[in-house]
């Protein structure tokens, strides 16, 4: 029975039997693992804040190779995400990313990228406060699908393969391109309209532009200062769109976090 | 498991179901029954059927009530300036056991939770706000667990209260009474010297 201790990420936690929990949690090593925190919800717990969701923790448990559910032992608490609740914004953003990375990551699969996105994810929204949830929010969901392996080009169009962005005539006005549901990738004005895309939604120039720049500048660097609700509103639409038929299931946080 | 004759497994398996009961107790309880008389039983599942068909929720604070009104909003010595809120019935019971307060109570029927999707219009918010606009409300305690859903219901709750011209408090977060300052986390502490008092 070895006894294990992990930094990880508490992604979630379930009520169990009268004072337990069942936690789901994403450790630096070991991937996402499931195990029960023996009487957690008792005012003297030893796991004390340390199982609140995406707090950073040092954690102890013991793995059986013949059991799915670790014994989780006792965490050592890195950093607590608890003071970015006074936003209710963020406090819905943290629940968000909690929610995609449960539903994405694979259980026992070590994703050292992952883990370092979440953790400089996290980092930008204690820095930023409420100001920085969208930019974090459609950061992370750009850099989940893309770690998933289910970014389709932003730049080629899915139906006859036109460039969107034509790179080397950058003079040249950029081409329209839409999304729809179910579909992977994006599509120009052409086949939108032979296709009879009725139902799709236009992911404008400026949100691919902003799209473009995440993949290659960090978080906290990025040129845009003014985010508001407003701002890559279509890219995340269409992120949250991929992650959603990838998982076959909707997310519960996600039109929370688009209400006005 | 043992095989046990039909209705008994059965019953067993209801108990089993129960929070807090698992397979070793879920027997004990049933065999107990069985060896009690018939009375017994009838007393116990009469017991059951009555909170599903006679309770309903208080028509002021959605506390659990067998009445229009609930025991707490019937009582004319509690001091309707005065309204604790709790997210669940169950914290009435905890804070009664202190037999210090003498105020009235609301119950939200749940916390804050975009994970679960709860949002605030799935709780009972709207009633607290019309209360508190007939005038009668001078205070609101909020009671909410001291946890990431009942701080970010207890912040949302006070943005939204407060300018309506209300006091708005939050119970003390801290150190559990008999614990050891030397076991408690570092959020639990920044809690507890937030709400240091004077002495």
């Amino acid at each position: 029975m070895p006894a294990r201790v992990s930094e990880a990420l508490v992604l979630r936690t379930y009520p169990l039997k009268e004072a337990d929990l069942v936690v789901s949690f994403f450790t630096r090593d070991q991937g996402k693992l499931r195990g029960v925190a023996k009487r957690a919800r008792r005012p003297k717990s030893p796991f004390g804040a340390g199982l609140e969701r995406l707090s950073h923790v040092r954690m102890a448990y013991f793995q059986r190779e013949t059991r799915e559910l670790v014994n989780l032992d006792s965490c050592e608490l890195i950093h607590s995400q608890f003071e970015l609740v006074s936003d209710y914004r963020a406090g819905v953003a943290l629940d968000y990313l909690a929610e995609v990375s449960e539903q994405l990551l694979p259980s026992a699969e070590p994703s050292e990228r992952f883990f370092r996105l979440l953790l400089a994810v996290l980092e930008h929204l204690k820095a930023a406060g409420g100001q920085g949830v969208w930019p974090a929010v459609t950061y992370f969901s750009l850099w989940a699908v893309r770690l998933s392996g289910w970014l389709p080009e932003l730049n080629v169009c899915l139906g006859c393969g036109c460039l969107l962005d034509d790179v080397e005539t950058p003079d040249q006005k950029a081409q329209r391109a839409f999304f729809s549901r179910g579909q992977a990738g994006l599509i120009c004005g052409h086949c939108r309209r032979t296709t009879g895309g009725a139902s799709s939604w236009e992911l404008s120039a400026e949100s691919r532009a902003l799209a473009a720049e995440m993949l290659r500048t960090p978080v906290g660097r990025l040129s845009r200062t003014d985010w508001d609700q407003s701002t890559a509103a279509d890219l995340r639409r269409f992120l949250v769109g991929q992650i959603e038929s990838h998982v076959e299931r909707k997310l519960v946080t996600a039109p929370l976090l688009e209400e006005k | 498991m043992p095989d046990f004759a039909e209705p008994l497994a059965r019953l067993i398996n209801e108990f089993k179901r129960l929070p807090g009961i698992g397979q070793k107790s879920a027997q004990r309880i049933a065999f107990h029954l069985l060896r009690a008389g018939r009375e017994e039983a009838e007393h116990l599942s009469q017991a059951i059927l009555d909170v599903k068909d006679k309770l309903g929720f208080c028509a002021l604070c959605n506390n659990i009530s067998d009445s229009e009104l609930c025991q707490f909003c019937r009582d004319p010595n509690r001091d309707p300036k005065v309204v604790c809120v709790v997210e669940e019935p169950n914290g009435i019971v905890g804070i009664e056991t202190t037999r210090q307060y003498e105020g009235r109570y609301h119950v939200l029927h749940g916390a804050l939770s975009p994970l679960r999707g709860i949002g605030p219009e799935s709780l009972k918010i709207k009633g607290l706000v019309e209360r508190i606009g007939k005038g009668e409300i001078e205070e609101v305690i909020i009671a909410t667990n001291p946890n990431v859903e009942g701080e970010a219901t207890a912040v949302y709750l006070a943005r939204l209260l407060k300018p309506l011209g209300v006091k708005v408090s939050r119970i003390g977060m801290g150190i559990p009474v008999g614990s050891d300052l030397e076991f408690a986390d570092e959020v639990t502490i920044s809690k507890a010297m937030e709400g240091r008092r004077e002495m």
